[in-house]
């Protein structure tokens, strides 16, 4: 029987576009039919020792780690995704603020495991890489828009994919701030993280994917683009520069949780400025943890011990919020 | 392609691989000196602060065009490689562009770049004064131009659209005038169809990205003929991008993932690959590419830059 290369490739995705169902693997796929146009140690030219090809193409090693194949490197994927064929340049070029790769994943990822190997595999170098999030072997997004097909290794909905690895962000999904709606057209405004986070798609730090409202520094503004018009308790003046709790850890045993400071471009910083993300984590809620003068606020801290403020205000600022801060006793 | 005629080095090599099968040298370090190459002396590297360029041109009074797609401009460099100005910037207005990848340019210097994003062509004079915008559709939808091809009288351009995988042919004034092609593998057909080049008779050579290979057609659409398929050995591509077509009809095809460029005749007949002693060179993401007489330039995408090369062919009869 001949088959039409688009009909090849199209039966090799779909047969594994089911994973769910746990049926044919990428690789038994690719045995059964004719991949080299991106398995490019399938060509003879290239396998065969007696071959002499223009150039040699090296060997990546395909581990149980899950580390991919030369199919699925970076630079096969740009041998499409270059504008001549699809249109991905953006992720390629300087100064793209979308998410990392080419890097390993921070101490706070977790990687989680399907079937005893990585759902989200690495590179041969155990760095991000595009095969992490996508596969061209994977066609997450059945029913929809076909803009949106994105061969994503999980659905973006509710923040899943995202999650999968941030776990530590994963208490935003139906929080008051998990606001992506289902019906979207635009793929990155789609899921919970997409709202605020474009991966490929910003060109502002942290990925950001709305507008900035007014604000002292970087990640104030970030903030402030929905809460232009909530009451505020005032900037923390941006030329006060703080230690961050690795530093505030060492003289400060009594210390709570981590409160943040930043730098200019909105990173957690070594030494930085106080921003709104230094109190309030919206990732994260501990709402059942505090009073209930305190849920809804996304306050970091599971209570007022030694908070960053003190070290500038002294132990008094502990009853200064208490009594001018907290709405309660606003009240 | 095959050579048809073996030249010295090949009968070395096959003597090599001969002693190789018998043990005394591994029969891959024999067979590597097979493949003929045409050395090339790098005269100038342009660009330092490009972004994914991947187009050139050459205009009037040797003045070198480049599409600096991520920074969504037009980079202009003299003939002796020092930068003279920028056209465009990103956006959808007059001069503006949205993820441009081609160009062409007419005889006068006339430059036409194909603005992908913004579903159009612009034109500038050849002293970078914008001209007009040529906004492209076919039956009712827009077309997403990758490169565009000047005719020599300046009255045909030459359109590879990305979306509908056909050519299409539009006058100086922005009519369709006839099209050619769509998706498929059969000849005549294209999976991508990418750079466009026009050799000295008017012919039209289009680099079929997924088809990997090269159809050639007259300026009518009717095919003459085709050369490479998807493999590794000279005359085969993964990733043929660029072509340029020099003044005597040699065509020279950029493969991205491999890194090679390869020449062939008129006919189609792989004649060499550049490089030095039967090494092939490795270029950065070679894309597009420009013959300037005796000079070669070649666009290498991630290293943002664009190399000047003076090609030497080999010695020797070639097919």
């Amino acid at each position: 029987m001949n088959y039409s290369k688009p009909m090849l490739l199209a039966v090799c995705v779909g047969l594994v576009a089911v994973p769910t169902s746990g049926s044919i693997r990428a690789e038994e796929a690719a045995d059964l039919f004719e991949c080299g146009e991106c398995h490019v140690l399938r060509i003879r030219d290239f396998k065969s020792r007696r071959a002499n090809p223009i150039v040699a193409v090296e060997e990546y090693p395909e581990e149980p780690t899950g580390t991919q194949d030369i199919a699925s490197t970076s630079g096969m994927c740009l041998s499409c995704h270059d504008g001549f064929v699809e249109d991905s340049r953006d992720i390629w070029k300087d100064g793209h603020n979308g998410h990392p790769v080419g890097m390993r994943p921070s101490e706070r990822v977790v990687l989680p495991e399907l079937d005893g190997a990585p759902e989200f595999p690495l590179n041969e170098d155990g760095k991000l890489y595009c095969g992490t999030c996508h596969s061209a072997h994977l066609n997450e997004s059945e029913g929809a828009p076909e803009k949106v097909n994105l061969f994503m290794r999980a659905s973006s909905a509710g923040g899943q994919i995202c999650q999968a690895c941030h776990q530590d962000k994963a208490n935003i999904a139906d929080s008051v701030h998990d606001k992506g709606s289902r019906r979207s057209k635009d793929f990155e405004a789609r899921g919970t993280c997409g709202y605020c986070h474009a991966p490929h798609a910003s060109d502002k730090p942290l990925m950001w994917a709305r507008g900035q409202g007014e604000g002292n520094i970087g990640v104030n503004r970030f903030c402030r683009d929905c809460h232009d018009d909530a009451p505020h308790p005032g900037e923390h003046p941006s030329n006060v520069v703080a230690w961050s709790q690795q530093v505030r850890a060492s003289n400060r045993s009594r210390s709570p949780a981590e409160m943040p400071v930043f730098d200019e471009q909105g990173h957690a910083a070594r030494v930085g400025q106080i921003g709104c993300p230094t109190c309030h984590n919206l990732h994260r809620e501990r709402a059942a943890e505090r009073p209930e003068h305190l849920q809804g606020l996304f306050l970091r801290m599971p209570e007022l011990v030694q908070p960053l403020c003190a070290d500038c205000h002294g132990r008094e600022t502990i009853f200064l919020y208490k009594f001018f801060h907290s709405p309660a006793s606003r009240k | 392609m095959i050579c048809k005629q073996r030249s010295n080095r090949q009968a070395f090599a096959v003597a090599l691989g001969v002693f190789g099968c018998a043990g005394l040298i591994p029969a891959d370090v024999a067979l590597a000196q097979d493949i003929p190459t045409a050395t090339h002396n790098t005269r100038m590297t342009l660009g330092t602060s490009l972004s994914l360029p991947s187009d050139v041109g050459v205009g009037k009074d040797g003045k070198i065009y480049i599409v600096d797609g991520g920074n969504h401009q037009l980079a202009v460099f003299d003939a002796f490689g020092a930068r003279i100005g920028t056209l465009g910037e990103q956006g959808s207005e007059e001069a503006q562009f949205e993820s441009p990848v081609g160009l062409g340019i007419s005889r006068k210097g006339e430059v036409y770049v194909a603005d992908k994003g913004n579903h159009r062509l612009q034109m500038f004079s050849a002293d970078g004064r914008y001209l007009q915008e040529i906004a492209l559709e076919e039956n009712g939808k827009k077309v997403s131009p990758v490169d565009v091809a000047v005719s020599a009288d300046g009255k045909e351009l030459y359109v590879s659209a990305n979306n509908s995988h056909r050519i299409l042919v539009f006058s100086s004034d922005g009519d369709l005038l006839r099209g050619w092609g769509g998706e498929g593998e059969e000849p005549g057909m294209f999976r991508y169809p990418a750079t466009i080049g026009l050799d000295p008779d008017g012919n039209v050579l289009v680099v079929d990205v997924l088809n990997q290979r090269v159809q050639k057609f007259d300026s009518e659409g009717q095919l003459l003929l085709s050369f490479g398929e998807l493999g590794g050995k000279p005359g085969t591509f993964f990733r043929p991008k660029g072509i340029a077509v020099d003044s005597v009809g040699r065509s020279y095809v950029s493969d991205s993932y491999l890194g090679a460029i390869q020449v062939f005749n008129d006919s189609g007949e792989f004649l060499y690959v550049l490089g030095a002693g039967g090494q092939t060179t490795v270029f950065s993401t070679p894309v597009g590419l420009a013959a300037d007489g005796p000079r070669l330039l070649v666009v290498q995408m991630l290293a943002g830059n664009v190399l000047a090369l003076d090609i030497e062919p080999p010695m020797g009869p070639q097919p």
